[in-house]
């Protein structure tokens, strides 16, 4: 298991640099790396219904400029792998997972804001080099600014992986309440719904195109 | 401008935010991308050090709307090398373009060509799992990554390419696209599709039997409670995601003890 974890969690890793640091393919969108990650472990379809369910609720967080916003890649995967490994096919495993990779999200953004701190001092090093001639330091920097970023990312996934699992394992185990289970099982149909109803709250000020307001 | 230069600086420029830094954002980046033709230009090491010193300054767009500016900022450096006069130094060039391509690149790409795709996904995802066979479940991240990608791709080599030929008149040309229309109609079609999703899932989850909830001796649908959420989201859809991701898991947890 811990092996399967450290490959999921540099997976994941890779995935969530395409936020900002390579590429932006838009393979870390829940819609993608939910399913994507599901057909790994073997439920592409909880992964599927976890992504579109973050993918609908979170649809306006992007990082514009200085921004740095929830990674949504990071909570997708957690919960998805959560929910795929520890107890198969469960609506009310994935529906709990999904709550609790939510605020494991939120910490490693604080994480993620430390990193790209450190980026600045990677900057001047290179702003240094380049100055004495040392122009290698320009790729050499930003290489290590991509793997610094991997590497401390896959990290988080692993430790909270484990965390989140021990938790997970933790709370099934004992006899919880039967409506606290009926409760998770309901918001799995209800967290669409209600995902639906952020996206259209995004349309309230559409203008539609040949028709005059 | 060589073909082999364009494709070099279009696979150089997915790294633009590879170091991206509160103090100076894309800066090292967009160096990174251009170093090369930098490196061929000024053979000379001391001019060659002032050409890479104009680059190490503030620098932030959006990473598909680079392309335009990388383009422009090479042509001009390729005319400094040469000795012909510039009309706008190239760092200028760069504090210049970067606010308004970041503006056209953000609205059209972030806020609706992902979006637009992702709702197209989600649609898929619906009919998928309730109509057709879950088999065949694949097919959405495959549809979504494919078809954000032709156009993001498409997009950036041919901005790049483009722009060195037309250098100033690219921003003209961009005007002319017309991409706030262009954003409307995808937005307007994104509309009617999610509705489309969500019509489905109230269809599959709503109705039927097995959906049927006990409320003061009635049975009343399931879809009851869909349109009292949707209601809620609805007014309340200006709050946070996260708060309102917690409520509908307090939501669902009332309705559970309440036995509806």
């Amino acid at each position: 298991m811990i092996i399967n974890y450290m490959a999921l969690s540099f997976l994941a890793a890779v995935f969530s640099s395409d936020i900002t640091m390579f590429g932006q393919f838009m393979i870390s969108r829940p819609i993608f790396c939910g399913p994507f990650f599901g057909f790994l472990l073997g439920d592409i379809h909880t992964g599927l219904w976890l992504g579109m369910i973050v993918e609908m609720v979170w649809i306006n967080a992007i990082p514009l400029g200085c921004a740095v916003p929830v990674d949504l890649t990071f909570m997708t995967i957690l919960s998805v792998i959560w929910s795929t490994v520890l107890f198969r096919g469960s609506q009310e495993i994935a529906v709990f997972a999904l709550a609790l990779a939510v605020p494991f999200a939120y910490i490693y953004k604080e994480v993620d804001f430390a990193g790209r701190l450190f980026n600045t001092k990677v900057m001047h090093w290179v702003e240094h080099g380049i100055k004495n001639g040392k122009e290698k330091r320009i790729s050499k920097g930003l290489f290590f600014g991509l793997l610094f970023f991997i590497l401390r990312t896959a990290l988080m996934y692993f430790l909270f992986l484990l965390l989140g699992s021990i938790i997970i394992k933790k709370v099934f185990a004992t006899d919880i309440p039967i409506y606290i289970v009926l409760a998770l099982k309901k918001a799995w149909y209800y967290l669409p719904v209600f995902g639906f109803g952020m996206v259209l709250n995004n349309f309230k000020n559409i203008k539609i195109p040949f028709i005059k307001r | 401008m060589k073909k082999n230069i364009v494709r070099g600086l279009f696979f150089r420029s997915f790294f633009l935010q590879a170091l991206w830094n509160f103090e100076r954002l894309q800066n090292i980046g967009f160096l990174y991308i251009i170093y090369p033709v930098i490196a061929g230009l000024y053979k000379d090491k001391e001019k060659r050090k002032q050409a890479l010193l104009r680059h190490i300054g503030f620098f932030n767009t959006n990473p598909y709307m680079a392309s335009v500016i990388i383009a422009m900022v090479v042509t001009a450096e390729q005319n400094i090398a040469e000795g012909k006069p510039v009309s706008v130094k190239p760092e200028a060039i760069k504090s210049m373009m970067a606010g308004p391509v970041a503006a056209i690149g953000d609205s059209f790409f972030w806020g609706t060509w992902r979006p637009f795709v992702s709702f197209v996904a989600i649609f898929l995802s619906v009919l998928l799992i309730n109509i057709f066979d879950i088999n065949y479940l694949w097919i959405v991240p495959v549809w979504f990554i494919v078809l954000y990608n032709i156009v993001h791709l498409a997009f950036r080599y041919w901005a790049l390419s483009v722009s060195f030929s037309l250098n100033e008149k690219m921003i003209e040309l961009i005007a002319k696209l017309e991409i706030s229309f262009i954003g409307d109609v995808f937005r307007s079609i994104g509309l009617f599709i999610i509705v489309a999703a969500l019509f489905f899932y109230v269809y599959s989850f709503g109705f039927g039997p097995t959906t049927l909830i006990s409320f003061i001796n009635y049975d009343i649908p399931e879809a009851i409670i869909f349109g009292l959420i949707l209601l809620i989201t609805f007014l309340f859809g200006n709050t946070k995601p996260v708060i309102l991701f917690y409520c509908a898991l307090i939501f669902s947890f009332i309705f559970a003890y309440l036995g509806l």
